[in-house]
């Protein structure tokens, strides 16, 4: 309920300013004390009832504070307000219909708004950067779909940066994680190493103290630290006096010369190794002792000259890789190609095809609303015929009426519009609570100018439209007919049928919403029961890093995690303990060049895999399936040349034979003798550690029995959480000054990849909802309407003996039929949407039978009750009542 | 606005509000939370619609906000208080005359066709 406060805020920037700055505090705390002790329906009920409250208000100051500015003359503007004065007036004198209809427009206002909230968000809003829209990373790809990364090596950048002219400057970044020392706390950062033009590519300069410049990022020289601001913040306090000190970062004293502003935050595709860092440190970079040239771990951005297309640097790009291949064989071995993609679309490209699709589905709502609007509107405008007619008689103009009808329109859909803003604020909290990580920049979110422009267009949109039909309706509507003794009581065929075609599409675009939301319902569902290929209940995983003082070598490292082993094992309800170099679904991870046959010998990095490296006992630990041979024992890890693969490096390397047994070559760039063999003495399951929907890069676990950074699982039959202080001080006795971090479950980590998924299905789900709804409402609107149009009809049938039931069978046909049609265009469009979300779905074909049934027997169910109220009415009907109404 | 007819009976906002400053001075929740306790429940003032009243009361010359030592002790400068004035008291008073009048009306009326 705390978002309800902050929705009613938004509301009061209805009323005049001076009257919400003299009393917005003492309104806003009022309301707050109504609120007290009382149920949360009591306090929605509560919230409406003060948000209507306000709008009346706001409209009645704001006339009579314009009345007071030119009481001299009756302008236009006057006239107007006049109107809109008129037309609350007499909204409010019909609380039923207003209400529905500002609530079904709040909704189709309030799911479009939010969701173009974040399209824009997301999307659309440029990067945080100077000439962001010309800024492009660099993405290299080797062998034939080997290894498609955006990292490169820096002697490359550099190759790129003196033969580019499309593109003007180059800058790169390289990612490190180190230890930042302190007195209490030492912590792991992470530290991104930057060009002394790094900063200026970007736009951005030190908000304290100042950037490095290029004299001091030269080889050999000293290194000097930016830091962030949020680790300013959070472990300096914003202390200025940070600056000039140095800090003890992996052992090494280095100088603090600036911090940076907060909104400058580095986004980066998931592929990225660089993350946005704490802390910056200068480059340094000398070529004489760069590595070569195919092993790449430096991000790369290009800016584009001012009038250049990315087509072109594309193309520029692809030219000089080409140019390289020629010059260096080992491009020409991996068939080395380039690409420079726009920063900001490779950022959101994950999250474009659900944020389309749930944009169209809220534009599906907006148009159910309107339609049900509109359909409400004429109704309402058949049953006032009279009433115009009389206003008209007793002088009133045709255009003066006419502009009482639009007045009235443009005060339900700013009404709506308002709320639906309300709704959209809360929604965008919502979402944030509910997928955060998960969904690129939706941290930065927010309903700004952009936004309220969009929800401004589709009310204003939305008003002319309902304004225009009883405006159209009173243009045609003749006073002598309206007010002559024999008026019409029913409707010609041309207005039913509209009013029909405008259910038809109301009812069959929410179906197409209920099919599609149960997709992602069967998707999930499915998604959820994934078996990753390791047991995700009862498991603790935290990270440790060993400092490199303490523990300066592997032997060190062993002793170490023989030690903690031993311990942690015998605390109580322990039942395995183990550690890898990566844990799964914590994004990429290290992949190993491999060879097995004379193609992949020849041309290296052609095929590769997913290096982890494990504790004796890990496969054991994490529940994997050994499909074949054994797994490690502590012996191979001192051996070191052993190697277990997962089931599809197996097939790929060895097909139709058994792996256990064969050799494999491989290539670590990182050691001296960067080639060397490993015997496969086990194959296990594929474990989902990528992606949960898909198997993803084959694997390969080496045997180490420690590690200077290790993610420590420990499996246990009770609460993972009890074990977290016992562990921690046993890392705290045997590793002083080591630092602990990610502290979390297995579990944890399976739910936050489910992330963007959960955040796709609530949407959908509440659009499918909220569609059905609308579409009932408007399908009990127009069916009573019907019965209402026809009361006299019945009511002679009734007297010429046709049985009740005969007369309820009546209307549910007529309700029926629409329904029957409309269902056939809502599951053809159902399938429509579905082919459109496929790539969104998991475990469930856009075809499936089950979620179309389901969804068509709902939306039947729901017509039906809808159906029903009137078809009863319509046997009530009193055949001399009836005939006397006349 | 703002204008009352002194033969009719006064708007029911600017009353229920003039009889919760008649006993005491008070700021906006307080007069709400009296309102609601007069009316036995029935009568809730909204926040716009309260703030609206007060402003109108005021321009209209029935009541006052308090300011500086006017105002109670030991409240900070958050809360505007408000005090009925002179002539707001009169026309409560013959308000409440009227009412009385007409309500006497109804009991004799009532009470001669009562059953």
């Amino acid at each position: 309920m705390t978002t309800l406060p902050g929705a009613f805020e938004f509301l009061l920037l209805a009323l005049p300013a001076r009257f919400r700055a003299r009393h917005r505090e003492e309104m806003l705390d009022l309301l707050s004390g109504y609120a007290e002790t009382r149920s949360s329906w009591w306090r929605c009920a509560m919230w409406m009832r003060a948000s209507v409250d306000v709008l009346w208000v706001a409209a009645v100051l704001r006339i009579t504070e314009s009345r007071r500015h030119r009481r001299e003359g009756r302008s236009m503007t006057d006239l107007l307000l006049q109107d809109l004065l008129f037309a609350g007036r007499a909204l409010r004198q019909r609380p039923g219909f207003t209400f529905i209809v500002v609530l079904t427009l709040a909704l189709g206002i309030g799911a479009s708004t939010a969701i173009f909230s974040v399209v824009n968000g997301v999307l659309l809003r440029p990067l945080p950067y100077r000439d962001a829209d010309r800024i492009g990373i660099l993405w290299h790809e080797f062998g034939d779909g080997a290894q498609n990364m955006p990292l490169v090596s820096p002697l490359d950048v550099r190759e790129y940066s003196d033969r580019a002219s499309v593109i003007e400057a180059f800058t790169m970044a390289r990612d490190y994680e180190w230890i930042l020392a302190a007195p209490d706390t030492p912590e792991l950062v992470d530290v991104a190493l930057v060009e002394a033009g790094f900063f200026e590519f970007f736009g951005a300069a030190a908000s304290h103290g100042r950037i490095f410049t290029p004299e001091e990022d030269v080889p050999g020289a000293a290194p000097l630290v930016l830091l962030s601001h949020r680790l300013w913040t959070r472990r300096y306090g914003a202390d200025e006096g940070v600056l000039g000190n140095t800090i003890d970062l992996n052992g090494q004293r280095m100088e603090v010369i600036g911090v940076l502003p907060d909104a400058f935050r580095l986004q980066l595709p998931v592929e990225s190794f660089l993350r946005d860092p704490d802390l910056w440190v200068s480059m340094r970079w000398d070529p004489a002792t760069s590595r070569p040239r195919n092993v790449t771990l430096y991000s790369a951005f290009a800016r584009l000259r001012p009038e250049a297309t990315f087509g072109q640097a594309q193309q520029e790009i692809e030219g000089i890789a080409e140019q390289l291949r020629r010059e260096f064989p080992v491009h020409a071995a991996t068939k080395l190609r380039a690409r420079v993609v726009p920063l900001l679309e490779d950022v959101v490209k994950s999250a474009q095809g659900a944020l389309v699709l749930l944009f169209a589905a809220a534009g599906f709502v907006l148009l159910i609303a309107c339609a049900n609007v509109a359909n409400l509107v004429i109704m309402r405008g058949r049953a006032r015929a009279h009433e115009f007619s009389l206003r008209a008689a007793l002088g009133a103009s045709r255009g003066a009426l006419i502009r009482l009808a639009l007045a009235e329109s443009a005060v339900l859909c700013v009404a709506g519009a308002v709320v639906g803003g309300g709704i959209a604020r809360v929604s965008i909290g919502l979402m944030k609570a509910l997928a955060p990580g998960s969904v690129p920049r939706l941290e930065s979110v927010s309903l700004d100018g952009t936004v309220l422009l969009f929800t401004a267009a589709i009310t204003v949109t939305a008003a002319a439209l309902f304004g225009l039909i009883p405006a159209l309706l009173i243009a045609r509507n003749d006073p002598a007919e309206s007010l002559g003794g024999e008026s019409r009581t029913t409707d010609g065929r041309g207005a039913q049928r509209s009013r029909n075609a405008l259910i038809i599409c109301e009812i069959a675009a929410s179906l197409t919403l209920l099919i599609g939301a149960g997709l992602m319902v069967r998707s999930f569902a499915a998604l959820t029961a994934v078996q990753p290929g390791y047991a995700t209940e009862g498991a603790l995983t935290l990270r440790v890093s060993l400092p490199a003082e303490s523990f300066p070598d592997a032997a060190t490292w062993a002793a170490m995690a023989d030690e903690l082993f031993e311990k942690v094992a015998a605390l109580p309800a322990v039942q395995g303990v183990t550690f890898v170099s990566q844990l799964p679904l914590t994004g990429g991870g290290a992949m190993q060049p491999i060879a097995y046959d004379e193609q992949t010998a020849t041309n290296w990095e052609s095929a590769s895999a997913d290096r982890r490296l494990v504790r004796p006992g890990f496969f054991d630990v994490m529940g994997a399936r050994l499909v074949a041979g054994r797994s490690f024992t502590r012996a191979d890890a001192e051996a070191g040349n052993v190697i277990v693969i997962d089931e599809f490096l197996a097939e790929l390397a060895f097909p139709g034979t058994d792996a256990v047994g064969r050799t494999l070559q491989t290539r670590d760039n990182a050691t001296p003798e960067p080639e060397r063999y490993a015997q496969v003495i086990g194959v296990v399951s594929h474990m989902r550690v990528h992606d949960l929907s898909r198997p993803l890069k084959n694997q390969i676990y080496w045997p180490r029995a420690g590690l200077r950074r290790f993610n420590l699982v420990v499996r246990t039959s009770a609460d993972p959480a009890a074990l977290v202080a016992p562990v921690r001080a046993e890392l705290a006795r045997l590793a002083p000054g080591a630092p602990v971090e990610d502290i979390q479950t297995l579990r944890e980590l399976f739910d936050r990849a489910l992330g963007a998924s959960r955040l796709s299905l609530a949407l959908m789900s509440v659009f499918g909802l909220v569609a059905l709804l609308l579409a009932s409402i408007g399908i009990y609107g127009v069916l009573s309407y019907a019965v209402a149009q026809r009361t006299r009809e019945i009511g002679i049938r009734i007297a010429l003996g046709q049985a009740p039931a005969a007369v309820r069978r009546q209307v549910l046909l007529e309700g029926g039929r629409l329904v029957g049609i409309a269902s056939l265009i809502g599951v053809a469009g159902g399938l429509a949407l579905s082919r459109l979300a496929a790539g969104l779905l998991y475990g469930v074909g856009p075809l499936d039978a089950l979620t179309h049934v389901l969804a068509t027997g709902m939306l039947v169910a729901a017509a039906a009750a809808a159906c029903w109220v009137p078809a009863r009415q319509a046997t009530r009907i009193d055949p001399l009542e009836a005939l006397r109404a006349e | 606005m703002g204008k009352q007819d002194s033969r009719s009976v006064m708007r029911s906002n600017w009353f229920h509000v003039l009889v919760a400053l008649a006993g005491r001075d008070a700021h906006g929740s307080a007069i709400a939370r009296d309102v609601l306790d007069q009316t036995g429940g029935a009568l809730r003032l909204w926040p716009a619609t309260l703030y609206r009243t007060l402003d109108d009361l005021v321009a209209a010359g029935l009541i006052i906000e308090l300011v500086g030592d006017a105002r109670p002790e030991g409240e900070s400068g958050r809360r505007r208080y408000y005090q009925a004035t002179a002539q707001g008291r009169a026309e409560l008073a013959a308000s409440a005359e009227r009412m009385a009048a007409l309500a006497g009306t109804a009991r004799r009326r009532l009470g001669s066709n009562g059953k």
